[in-house]
């Protein structure tokens, strides 16, 4: 059959993948070759036990050169493992990369319905059929080249960000680092010692911070905050606000003149947790970088005896205001770190109402030479060094009231603060309450052990409450001692609170501006959590530190250089491919192409600009491939079918839901996934082995905001028993609005659906994240037994009569780019197919 | 903080509600509570309350409480950053005691008299004691001593009483006057004695006809650049009982630019801008005398 645009021959080889036993162990592989070989179009249908591995590519390579290929389908795992191979593969032999579809037959049928093989079987040849319809329709796409600008920007100037942006540096690579306090450091800085070596923290610390200040590659922007990202991998155009520190860093020279005449002293919340004062003109600490000084405008009286004491140096202006600067980088790496949970919400353990129960981070600032007491372990309420001293661990972490989570290097620095005050007060009586010990890493069961060694307590038992005895100011703590099975009750004078790490504040915006999701509990979502750490679901930013959860020091430096490595990658590339995955207008079928159209539908839907729209004008709209990032959403809101997605045409996509529903559609459940969110969602259901009916089918599409409510309406035509459209929680869309877009528009559908009299619970809408493959699982277990208990009669008697409802409402389907080619194709096939099908059958039965 | 206890404590004992604190406030830390009046008598009088997150201990309301009803402390010890750093000036006010101009058998009399009670006879010296942290300077004792005591008021200043205008049977501003400089004569009428008059302003602040204010724009130039700053004038001053004017207060030279804010909101602009005159006649005046081979006279002032 000859259907595409060149007139060529289709010749399309599929191939399925074992994956050892991890696909073939359910779905009977076998069966599946045998029936894609009886597609439409299909030359070949072979099977290998690892289609990733040298052997299989070169199978496939082998026969691409022997039967002629040019479209290529592997039927193995997800997208976002070996889509890059298989192009790679296609590329290596002359035919165009875009040539190729994977079928998920792993994730999305062999792992999540290991106990229906005959069922799984099925669904992996439906999915197979699916992606050999798509590729029927395929179009040879040119990779975009892009240049890439040779700079890199560095959010967050902790431990992480400054050990990438010196690798950076060290490459030549020029550098902003921002941080959006007064100076970098970040949470290292405010410790005392680190675990296990007991080196000071700040004194290997402070060389890196003045190498970063020295370096002409870096440029530091302090006291600054990102507002607003926009571009793609190799050109971001980044709006970094400039907040005023109304001292000029050029005229600056850090003397501390200012500070000595200053007459007002406020607790220092930046750097010593609120312990030590400093003055309203301040430097957050000593060795602060860059050493200029800031003055904090909530607390100045306006005395101006700073500007007296500068003298001619000129450098205090009271007259500053914010800038806004614009870098252009071609990299960005996230290291904004982690900050420490307030523990006042766990009113029993009485913080902030106690004087001398205290976080760990304030224990850390009262035994640090450097602290406000320099070093006097002292309690707050009376200023006397405390004789004992009870440490609890996991505040606010591995509870489910507030964070699920371990913060993982809690165990460690709770055993280096009891450690260190043993060592500088042999006589103090230290207790940990503990529920485990958690110490791996090299050399920390060790330093555990150190500890236990030093006459260091430890209790196993969450206190269940903290009491303060009013006069001697003491607290008691109480507890179920789970050792000797008893309730108990310890006396303490001063109490530490080892508190959960939660992700820094103002990260959410931050996500937002960058279009990089987060996960449920607020850190930075990681491309792939085992063999992507490093990357960020958008190409080009990467992650590094705590940003991604909570870390520790080397682990914090070791992703540091590794996101440098990353970001470097890209940065001496010169030139960057991008996906040519956008969309495009058809100036024919353009509304505005008429001077009196005044529509601007696709310039409202697009969230990147990249529309000229100009109604009115008889210029009809026309797309910036460059800044188009290929969500689609034009596609499904344009009134006039004019805009086409590559890779995901109307045609395509039809095709799709025509292959999926061609057999017993009344039983199925069809969903429409986003390609970042649910698809990922979807497949973290696969790989976690949450098991759900399969009569399930997936299509992805790029966003949510790509699927148009014709391809639902047609579902429901061919008969389908229930459909889903799922995208992003609005807040993570990848693509800012698209999510926002499709909501608007499926709830239009479902009204639309309801009053056609469909059965509530048969079409819905769904928000599933990254990381909520057991969401995904529930959604589909609900809606599978849902069309199940409805039972195919009732489906079809309603499908009957929703149908001219649905035949009105898709008169024009056929009007989009390939659509009706696509139509013509499968109505004439239907005929043919249905009676194949039938033979088939019959056959089978005798 | 564990090394540095800042404490602010208000005696609301002594606080007549003058409301100075909250003016001279330049993080507009504390607020003022109302008074009540009944039946033309203060039965509670205005009153302050103080945020604790927006203080940030500078002491200039210590320093500028006609009362003497605020303290601030570090780790315990008195202590005034403002003062302390020069930011701002001390009021130059005293109350002096000549031993031989006084005739002791007044003493009781004296002591009496005195409307902040900070003055006491020491037995052991033969000699009256005054408190002098806690002394108004009302004057109160230099007349009943015949001058043996010697007071020197900071606040300079007029008070307008038209009684005329009062809410009939009002006598709210006698009862908070701390002075007795208002007060109600033997024929039961309001009068006003300038001589015992701090310029507190009490009056004008629980009487019941309120002064009222418009806020305006004032622009000035600075490095090259105009920016505006929102002042307030009164606009219905011929309209009031009671009017209080400030318009000079003593104080040690300083030069710091929140002293001038403080005047600014204390008195008015006319203040502050005398206070910048007079600043800048001093440094003509030593120019002047530099050229002629003269000695600086500001330098030795200070």
């Amino acid at each position: 059959m000859v259907d595409n645009d060149n007139n060529e021959e289709l010749r399309i080889g599929v191939y399925i993948c074992h994956c050892g036993s991890n696909i073939a162990s359910t779905v009977t592989v076998p069966d599946v070759v045998e029936y894609a070989a009886t597609l439409p179009n299909v030359v070949v249908a072979k099977e290998h036990k690892y289609m990733c591995s040298d052997p299989g590519q070169s199978m496939i390579k082998q026969d691409i050169r022997k039967y002629k290929l040019n479209r290529l389908v592997v039927g193995a795992c997800t997208v976002s493992m070996h889509e890059p191979t298989f192009r790679a593969v296609l590329a290596d032999e002359g035919v165009n990369p875009f040539f190729f579809e994977m079928a998920n037959i792993r994730e999305h049928s062999s792992w999540v319905h290991t106990h229906e093989k005959e069922a799984a079987t099925l669904k992996a040849k439906e999915i197979v059929s699916s992606a050999v319809a798509k590729v029927s329709f395929s179009r040879p796409l040119e990779m975009f080249e892009v240049p890439v600008t040779r700079r890199a920007l560095v959010i967050g100037g902790g431990i992480a960000g400054i050990s990438a942006a010196l690798d950076l540096a060290d490459m030549r690579i020029p550098t902003y680092l921002v941080d959006k306090s007064p100076s970098i450091g970040g949470r290292m800085a405010q410790l005392d010692k680190t675990f296990p070596t007991m080196d000071c923290s700040i004194c290997i610390e402070a060389p890196k911070m003045v190498d970063v200040g020295k370096s002409k590659y870096i440029e530091l922007l302090t006291y600054s905050e990102i507002k607003e990202v926009e571009g793609y991998i190799g050109n971001f155009k980044v709006k970094v606000e400039r907040k005023p520190r109304y001292v000029l860093e050029d005229r600056c020279t850090g003397c501390g003149l200012c500070a000595d005449v200053c007459p007002i002293s406020v607790p220092n919340f930046e750097f010593e947790e609120g312990l030590g004062p400093r003055k309203a003109i301040y430097v957050p600490l000593v060795q602060a970088v860059p050493a200029i000084y800031t003055i904090d405008r909530d607390a100045c009286i306006e005395c101006f005896k700073c500007v007296e004491a500068c003298g001619a140096l000129q450098a205090i202006s009271f007259y500053e205001e914010p800038k806004i600067e614009t870098l252009d980088v071609g990299a960005i790496i996230v290291a904004t770190g982690l900050d420490m949970w307030d523990p006042a919400p766990i009113e029993e353990y009485g913080f902030g109402v106690y004087d001398n129960v205290a976080t760990m981070m304030e224990i850390e600032r009262l035994h640090c030479a450097g602290g406000p007491t320099v070093g006097n372990f002292v309690r707050p309420s009376d200023g006397k060094t405390p004789r004992t001293l009870g440490l609890i661990q996991c505040v606010g972490s591995r509870d489910k009231r507030y964070n699920e989570y371990c913060s993982g290097f809690c165990c460690m620095y709770t055993i280096k603060n009891a450690l260190l005050l043993k060592w500088l007060y042999p006589e103090m009586d230290i207790t940990i309450f503990r529920i485990d010990i958690r110490t791996p890493g090299k050399t920390y069961e060790e330093f555990y052990e150190r500890a236990r060694q030093a006459g260091i307590h430890f209790v196993q038992g969450r206190p269940a409450e903290i009491r303060e005895d009013p006069v001697t100011k003491n607290l008691i703590v109480h507890v179920h001692n789970a050792a000797l099975d008893r309730q108990m009750a310890y006396e303490f004078e001063m109490v530490g609170l080892a508190t959960a790490a939660i992700p820094s504040a103002g990260v959410d915006e931050l996500a937002r501006a960058l279009t990089v999701p987060l996960d449920t509990t607020g850190w930075f979502l990681e491309s792939h959590p085992k063999l992507k750490p490093i990357d960020s679901s958008t190409e080009g930013i990467y992650l590094a530190g705590s940003a991604q959860g909570p870390k520790d020091i080397p682990q914090s430096v070791a992703q540091g250089s590794a996101a440098a490595g990353r970001a470097a990658r890209v940065l001496n590339a010169g030139k960057w491919q991008i996906d040519p995955i956008v969309a495009y207008v058809d100036p024919t079928r353009c509304l505005n192409a008429n001077p009196k159209s005044k529509c601007t539908m696709c310039a409202q839907a697009c969230p990147y600009g990249a529309v000229i729209n100009q109604p009115g004008t008889g210029n009809p709209s026309q797309i910036i491939p460059a800044k188009c990032h290929g969500c689609g959403t034009c596609v499904a809101e344009c009134p006039a079918n004019a805009i086409t997605q590559w890779h995901f045409t109307d045609g395509q996509i039809l095709a799709q839901v025509h292959a999926l529903l061609a057999e017993k559609p009344e039983e199925k459940v069809l969903a429409f996934t986003c390609r970042w969110c649910s698809g990922l969602g979807a497949d973290n259901a696969g790989v976690s082995h949450f098991q759900y009916p399969a009569n399930t089918r997936n299509i992805m599409v790029m966003c949510s905001g790509r699927v148009d409510p014709d391809f639902v309406l047609e579902a429901f035509k061919l008969g389908a028993g229930a459909v889903l459209v799922s995208g992003c929680h609005v807040q993570d869309c990848h693509y800012i609005t698209g999510r926002q877009k499709a909501d608007a528009r499926m709830e239009k559908l479902m009204t639309q659906l309801e009053r056609m009299g469909i059965t509530p619970g048969r079409f819905r809408t769904a928000e599933v994240s990254a990381t909520e493959g057991a969401k995904w699982a529930r959604i589909m277990t609900e809606m599978g037994e849902m069309v199940m208990e409805m039972g195919p009669e009732a489906i079809k008697a309603e499908n009957e009569k929703l149908r001219p409802h649905l035949e009105r409402q898709l008169k024009r389907v056929r009007e989009g780019l390939d659509v009706s080619r696509v139509l013509d194709i499968f109505e004439a096939r239907l005929q043919g197919v249905k009676t194949e099908i039938q033979q088939a059958y019959e056959r089978e039965k005798l | 903080m564990v090394t540095h206890h800042d404490v602010l404590t208000w005696d609301l004992e002594r606080c007549v509600g003058c409301q100075i604190g909250p003016r001279v406030c330049p993080k507009e830390a504390i607020s003022h509570i109302d008074g009540v009046i009944e039946n033309g008598r203060m039965v509670t009088k205005l009153l302050v309350d103080v945020d604790p997150d927006k203080c940030v201990f500078c002491g200039m309301c210590v320093e500028m409480c006609p009362m003497r009803a605020i303290t601030l402390t570090l780790n315990g010890e008195p202590y005034n950053p403002v003062i302390e750093h020069e930011a701002f000036p001390k009021l130059l006010k005293s109350t002096k005691f000549n031993k031989d101009a006084f005739d002791f058998s007044l003493k009781d009399f004296v002591i009496e008299n005195c409307s902040a009670n900070v003055i006491s006879y020491d037995a052991e010296y033969k000699m009256m004691r005054v408190d002098q942290e806690h002394c108004i300077r009302c004057r109160q004792c230099e007349v009943a001593s015949n001058g043996a005591f010697e007071v020197q008021q900071p606040w300079q200043g007029t008070v307008l009483l038209r009684r005329e205008l009062c809410v009939e049977g009002c006598f709210a501003c006698a009862d908070v006057c701390p002075t007795r400089a208002l007060h109600i004569d033997e024929n039961g009428q309001l009068v006003h004695a300038d001589y015992y008059c701090i310029k507190c302003g009490a009056c004008m602040q629980i009487c019941p006809i309120q002064a009222e204010w418009e806020e305006y724009d004032v622009h000035f130039e600075s490095q090259g650049v105009i920016y505006t700053r929102t002042h307030r004038r009164m606009t219905n001053a011929d309209k009031l009982p009671v009017l209080v004017e400030r318009w000079r207060v003593r104080h040690t030279p300083i030069q710091s630019a929140a002293w001038l804010e403080a005047l600014a909101r204390l008195a008015d602009d006319k203040a502050s801008q005398v206070e910048i005159d007079r600043k800048r006649a001093v440094h003509r005046r030593d120019l002047i005398l530099a050229l002629k081979g003269g000695k600086s006279r500001l330098k030795d002032h200070e």
